[in-house]
């Protein structure tokens, strides 16, 4: 499409964007809450996970393939006609606005529990906004820009993640299997969440300068992840014993915190100041999907009404102060509607998609027959 | 004019952003440095704090506040009541607890609240006391540092000389709640002109004090839990009569004397479960230095008998330490640990009651010792 020349992204930035969406909030919580449902053998649940996410990945680009240079749109009304793919980005859309809303307010939480006890909520999400406006005004080019700028800036968090292994023991994690595989697959349940933004490659497929890599791009994306989710559910378990990890809420943080120097202490702020970043790269996409789908919905280009959102959130963070395990509900909301939109949507369309051309062109075949 | 808008815009944000409402200078608060947890005759505790002045006209150079209270959190309030700045707990280096308190109940409700709060350092050292905390803290030695100083420095001297379990408040959370480890923690006393490292506590899986282990003991417990920072120092007493057998000539009363210092260590530990109980064979290697020796020995020729003779007191000792903390329900070593990653499925039947399954279990510790040198002297 000529609208989307000038903003074409290259690969790197594509997978670092989807990468960069993926890698969020979960990288504070993920091992213990992996470590209730699997032990010590939840790091086989991650692998599960994300070869799992990846074909359902696959799918997606296999999906915008058979149209390059669509969007999420246009491909859902070429297939589903002007209603029902309507009706279907819209379902998408609020699917996107929930994920933010979910991941804003965790990642206000964390702030506030660990960095700015005393500092109110919208005044947090104030600050965070003004980031968001500046980038998401950029459009697809700019987020990825970005996602690329806050990968190599936040490379060296996976280093610092390495000091607490001088007082780990692999013991921790023998058994290997010590339960069977019932509780590991399980736990598969749990890393999906984490796994959650491979969906904007919807978002991202367009814009993308060589389409042939799109495929490549996405399970190299996934394979980031994965490491990095790997890594730190690792150190985790190596560090913590596996009967005390469950107590912690952010095992990550309480992982940094004897990190000390004489001149420094409580070094887990420090790194959740640098995971505000990793946050962020998270939610902005959601962001300008919802904006971008308003646009593309109502058929008006460049049209400023939709940032009206970024001022409403933190309207929304001035009323509504849910409590902890509030929000872990909705995380746990979030879970469940992605199965449906995220996970099982791309898969089932595939089908139909597929069915729908093989039919379509016997129909053909016959006529011309 | 919307230029203009927007920068008045910026500078209203400039106000109201830079969150300085709750700022605190270091001359308003009372940064307390030690905590420590007493006992009196009832349900109460009492909570002491210790912490530095940084004023010119005071005399004393720090200030110990005491609390009767039913929590440690609790006792802030108290201290807050009667300080000069506000009570802050972030830089705590040492925790005492008595021992009256240990033996009493369990310490784990009082450390809730410095797991539960995000702004207190994980890396405070957790300390038992022998005799009352108010001992330690109301202690004055002219010609030592400032106690909360002091205190900090002779508990990780003998840290670094293994001579005492060293414990932080993070690493203590592992010990307290994994199954197949009991803690074990640092113990100190009053001495007449000093304070002393007197060895290490072990508590049981509830954190109740269980029994003390010497100096001698602790580092022994450190070489098996493989924790020892090396070098380990060891001064060994040669038994009359191996003394013969090393063709000493007897020109002393005393016994001979041998200290080694351990450079190398390595462990193995081989897990069985037979004959319903448990059974870890423990492969220690050691590399040793001879760094000193009371008596004459030619080392080219006796260097063997040498060797085996270190060899068997070390078994001796290490067997005997282990027998002896068996005898109390207690796992400070972690043989637990090996339990869980090598004999699951028995594991899993005892995982809630370890200490006393490990009492019934046979250990045998076996040393091998490599002499790596001798020193410059022959």
């Amino acid at each position: 499409m000529s609208r989307f020349v000038k903003k074409e992204i290259t690969l790197l930035q594509y997978i670092l964007a989807i990468n960069g969406t993926q890698v969020g909030t979960s990288t504070l919580t993920l091992p213990a809450e992996l470590s209730k449902t699997a032990g010590t053998d939840g790091w086989i649940s991650i692998i599960i996970g994300s070869v799992l996410t990846t074909i359902v990945s696959l799918c997606i680009v296999h999906l915008m393939a058979k149209h390059p240079g669509d969007t999420m749109l246009e491909l859902l009304t070429r297939y589903l006609g002007k209603w029902l793919g309507k009706a279907v980005m819209v379902i998408w859309m609020l699917y996107a606005l929930f994920a933010v809303t979910v991941i804003l307010f965790v990642t206000v939480s964390i702030l506030r529990t660990w960095v700015l006890p005393n500092t109110s909520n919208y005044l947090i999400v104030t600050l965070l906004m003004i980031n968001t406006y500046i980038i998401i005004r950029g459009g697809v080019q700019i987020i990825g820009r970005y996602a690329e700028f806050v990968f190599f800036f936040t490379l060296g968090l996976p280093i610092l993640l390495m000091f607490p292994l001088k007082d780990s023991h692999w013991i921790y994690l023998l058994p290997i299997l010590k339960e069977g595989w019932i509780p590991i697959l399980y736990a598969v349940k749990t890393t999906t969440i984490a796994f959650l933004g491979f969906e904007m490659a919807f978002l991202f497929y367009p814009y993308l300068q060589n389409k042939k890599a799109a495929a490549k791009g996405i399970v190299i994306a996934n394979a980031l992840t994965l490491i990095v989710y790997l890594h730190i559910t690792l150190v985790c378990f190596l560090y913590f014993s596996p009967d005390e990890i469950t107590q912690f809420l952010w095992p990550t943080l309480t992982l940094v915190k004897p990190i000390e120097f004489p001149f420094l202490e409580r070094m887990e702020i420090i790194f959740v100041s640098f995971y505000i970043f990793l946050f962020s790269t998270s939610g902005i996409p959601y962001i300008f999907f919802v904006i971008d789908t308003l646009s593309q919905l109502f058929n008006k280009k460049d049209w400023q009404l939709p940032y009206l959102l970024l001022p409403l959130f933190v309207v929304v963070f001035f009323f509504l102060k849910p409590s902890y395990e509030e929000l872990e509900l909705w995380k746990e909301w979030w879970g469940w509607i992605s199965y449906f939109i995220a996970y099982a949507f791309p898969v089932m369309f595939l089908f139909y998609v597929t069915g729908y051309t093989h039919w379509k062109r016997r129909k053909i075949d016959d006529k011309v027959g | 004019m919307i230029k203009w808008a927007k920068f008045i815009l910026a500078c209203f944000w400039l106000l109201l952003m830079p969150a300085c409402g709750d700022r605190l200078n270091v001359e308003n608060t009372t940064l307390s440095l030690v905590y420590g947890l007493d006992v009196d005759g009832d349900d109460k505790i009492i909570v002491y704090q210790v912490s530095p002045v940084f004023n010119k006209d005071a005399k004393k150079k720090y200030e110990v506040y005491g609390a009767k209270t039913d929590t440690t959190r609790q006792a802030r309030e108290v201290f807050n009541s009667v300080s000069n700045g506000e009570i802050a707990t972030g830089k705590l280096q040492v925790l005492m607890f008595s021992e009256r308190l240990l033996k009493k109940e369990s310490i784990l409700p009082y450390l809730d609240v410095a797991y539960r709060d995000p702004k207190n350092t994980g890396n405070m050292r957790i300390v038992a006391v022998k005799g009352s905390v108010s001992s330690i803290v109301n202690s004055e030695f002219s010609d030592k540092p400032a106690l909360p100083m002091y205190l900090t420095n002779v508990v990780d001297v003998e840290k670094e000389s293994n001579r005492t379990a060293f414990v932080t408040l993070q690493h203590f959370h592992t010990l307290a709640f994994d199954k197949g480890i009991t803690p074990a923690i640092s113990e100190i006393k009053k001495g007449k002109t000093a304070i002393v490292v007197t060895g290490s506590v072990l508590l049981d899986k509830k954190a109740r004090y269980k029994m003390s282990l010497n100096r001698r003991e602790s580092a022994l417990l450190l070489m098996l839990q493989k924790e020892a920072r090396l070098p380990v120092s060891l001064t060994i007493r040669m038994p009359p009569p191996s003394l013969k057998t090393l063709n000493v000539r007897k020109n002393r009363k005393e016994p001979g004397f041998i200290t080694v210092n351990i450079v190398g260590l390595s462990r193995s530990i081989s897990t069985h479960y037979k004959k319903n109980r448990f059974s870890f064979d423990v492969k220690m290697n050691l590399e040793i230095d001879l760094a000193e020796r009371t008596f004459d020995v030619d080392m080219k020729k006796k260097k063997e008998q040498l060797t085996a003779i270190i060899t068997d007191q070390l078994e001796k000792e290490l067997n005997g330490l282990i027998q002896k903390v068996q005898k109390q329900h207690l796992d400070p070593f972690g043989f637990g640990w090996y339990a869980r990653a090598y004999q699951y499925q028995q594991w899993k039947k005892v995982d809630n009651r370890w200490p006393d399954e490990f009492s019934r279990a046979t250990v045998t510790v076996t040393p091998t010792i490599k002499i790596k040198s001798h020193g410059v002297i022959e």
